[in-house]
């Protein structure tokens, strides 16, 4: 355990030497603040919508955004330390390689939680200072349920950049690996799955089937979680809603959404364990 | 140096390692032991299993045969204590380009089970060992190559380890660099147990007071640097009015003799004499007219080439 907590600092530290926490922090804000405030202004309105609109639109974003820094802050974690030659060195070390992959991925895991709560912390505050200090409780339990969802979210991304960087053999292709896995699980799948419910018209067996493939992609799982929550009915609207709405309630998708941040770091623990350097 | 603590048990203990792979390569059956205060050098041709072997020792291979004790700890069942007693520059030195020297240092004593209160402290003193000190607050990236080779070997000695393990510790580095490390490695020795591999005759030469030559994953010849007084005595004579080769043989304490050129033999004292006193009597008795007498040390190079090249003709 101390072992993994000296990992986990130092890839801290790391984080903030690079200023991948100070970026990320800035991006998120920046997005999160210009969607809280301006978030109406196609409708020719300024300032605080409402709670609901503001968090499904910056879900919206963050389902694009946080699945793509996910895999850059980790699709290089074991490539990266091969290429450098320290992953040799690490495992000389009293230190045994699940625990190396596990203070690796916390490390990461904590700059995308700092960065995605100071970002959206901030957001919650601009909406606190819009609603003129009403609702003040209900605020901060959505956007405490929001960056729990999101950071979670960025988990399995992570988890899945930790499986690319397990097996490849070169940055280069890891980083490849990484951008495909994002172009599959944010653009693809839920075209596909369009083309299909469209080409075959909806017939009543994928109707039940479908709402359960959704939860293959955690794009959809984290969408669906705060559409949900958040939607009051806009959650219809969009395709994954439309679907899942009655199968399955948020907090059911909040647990899957943790699954899916286990499970592909297990896998990628499970890999590197068996794999020769 | 060797004779002392090669009363105390060995630091390495390596019985029966083997790791195979296809057509034969690997490692076969290597026995070896290393105590401390030696400075045991792996020597051997291109795949001749070197890397192979470190890299068992320090557990990134997993052998398939044998076993590897680290001061007194199976490195199969108890990896972690084992790791603790054992420090590892591998080629090239693995660094942190973005950290200072404290800062990777720091994190490698951490992870080596030193605590927050006593890691400033070890690594002040690595940082004194390898001459950082002066450069301890500048980022890896900055540094020279001899620094950055330093920085290596201070992380392998951080955590005052029993048993210093280095791959090819001056490769590349420019002459001057290197005599420095070669200088550091035998301060080293006083304290620790080093297990080297290169590929430099010289640099073996040098430091080493143990020598394995492997070959196609065999250890084919061991030799002892430090003790060249333990093997037969050999003499290089030159004689101005030199007798037959026969007659050079009849002087007591002379094995054999070899001609070499006109006037040049090399003689093999039988095992334990020391001849010298009885050829330069005889020089004066028979008016031979000696030139030159001295004990003749095969080079290392010449060991190396002569065991390596009779098994490839064998």
């Amino acid at each position: 355990m101390r072992s993994v907590a000296i990992v986990v600092y130092s890839q801290l530290m790391n984080g903030f030497r690079n200023r991948w926490i100070l970026g990320l922090t800035i991006l998120f804000a920046l997005f999160a603040v210009g969607i809280a405030y301006a978030g109406g202004a196609t409708s020719g309105h300024i300032g605080y919508t409402s709670l609901a609109t503001t968090i499904t639109s910056q879900a919206s974003l963050v389902a694009f955004l946080i699945p793509l820094i996910a895999l850059l802050l980790g699709y290089d974690a074991v490539v990266g330390e091969r290429e450098q030659g320290t992953l040799l060195l690490l495992l000389s070390y009293p230190l045994s390689r699940g625990q190396m992959l596990i203070g690796k991925f916390l490390g990461h895991l904590l700059i995308l939680f700092i960065a995605i709560l100071v970002g959206f912390g901030l957001a919650a505050g601009l909406s606190s200072w819009q609603a003129g200090g009403s609702d003040l409780g209900r605020i901060f339990v959505a956007y405490g349920i929001f960056i729990l969802s999101a950071s979670l979210f960025g988990a399995a991304f992570l988890g899945l950049a930790y499986i690319v960087s397990v097996r490849a053999v070169e940055r280069t292709r890891a980083a490849g690996m990484a951008l495909l896995i994002w172009f599959f699980f944010v653009v693809v799948f839920d075209l596909a799955l369009l083309a299909v419910l469209v080409g075959t018209g909806g017939n009543p067996a994928e109707r039940v089937i479908i709402p359960y493939v959704l939860l293959l992609n955690p794009v959809d799982v984290f969408r669906l979680v705060n559409l949900l929550r958040f939607g009051h009915g806009a959650g219809a609207m969009t395709l994954s809603g439309a679907v899942m709405h009655g199968a399955l309630g948020w907090l059911s998708l909040l647990g899957i959404l943790f699954l899916w941040g286990i499970i592909p770091v297990s896998l990628a623990i499970w890999r590197f364990r068996r794999s020769e350097i | 140096m060797s004779n002392r603590n090669s009363r105390e048990p060995p630091l390495i203990r390596v019985r029966g390692l083997s790791r195979i792979y296809p057509e034969q390569r690997g490692v076969h059956s290597l026995h070896f032991t290393l105590h401390r205060g030696e400075v045991l050098v792996l020597l051997g041709p291109n795949g001749a299993g070197k890397t192979t072997t470190l890299s068992m020792l320090c557990t990134m291979l997993a052998p398939h045969g044998g076993s590897i004790q680290i001061a007194g700890f199976d490195l199969a069942r108890s990896p972690r204590q084992a790791k603790r007693a054992l420090g590892y520059l591998p080629d090239p030195p693995p660094l942190y380009p973005e950290m200072t020297i404290k800062q990777y240092l720091g994190f490698c004593a951490r992870l080596h089970g030193i605590s927050r209160r006593e890691t400033p402290a070890a690594v002040a003193t690595a940082c004194r060992l390898t001459g950082l000190t002066a450069v301890e607050n500048r980022l890896i990236e900055h540094l020279s190559r001899g620094y950055r080779q330093r920085a290596g070997i201070a992380q392998a000695l951080v955590h005052q380890p029993e048993v210093v393990i280095l791959d090819e510790p001056t490769a590349g580095l420019d002459p001057l660099e290197a005599h420095r490390i070669r200088a550091l490695i035998g301060e080293l020795r006083r304290d620790h147990g080093i297990l080297l591999s290169t590929h430099l005759l010289a640099e073996a030469a040098a430091i080493a007071t143990r020598v394995l030559i492997l070959d196609h994953g065999h250890i084919v010849h061991e030799t002892r640097l430090d003790h060249p007084g333990a093997a037969p005595l050999r003499l290089r004579l030159n004689l101005g009015a030199p007798p037959d080769e026969s007659r050079l043989g009849t002087i007591p304490g002379v094995a054999a003799v070899e001609t070499l050129d006109a006037g040049n033999f090399l003689l093999l004292a039988e095992p334990g004499h020391d001849p010298r006193e009885a050829i330069v009597r005889a020089a004066l008795d028979y008016h031979w007219k000696i030139l030159a007498l001295a004990p003749h040390h095969p080079s290392l190079e010449n060991l190396f080439l002569r065991v390596i090249a009779g098994r490839e003709t064998a």
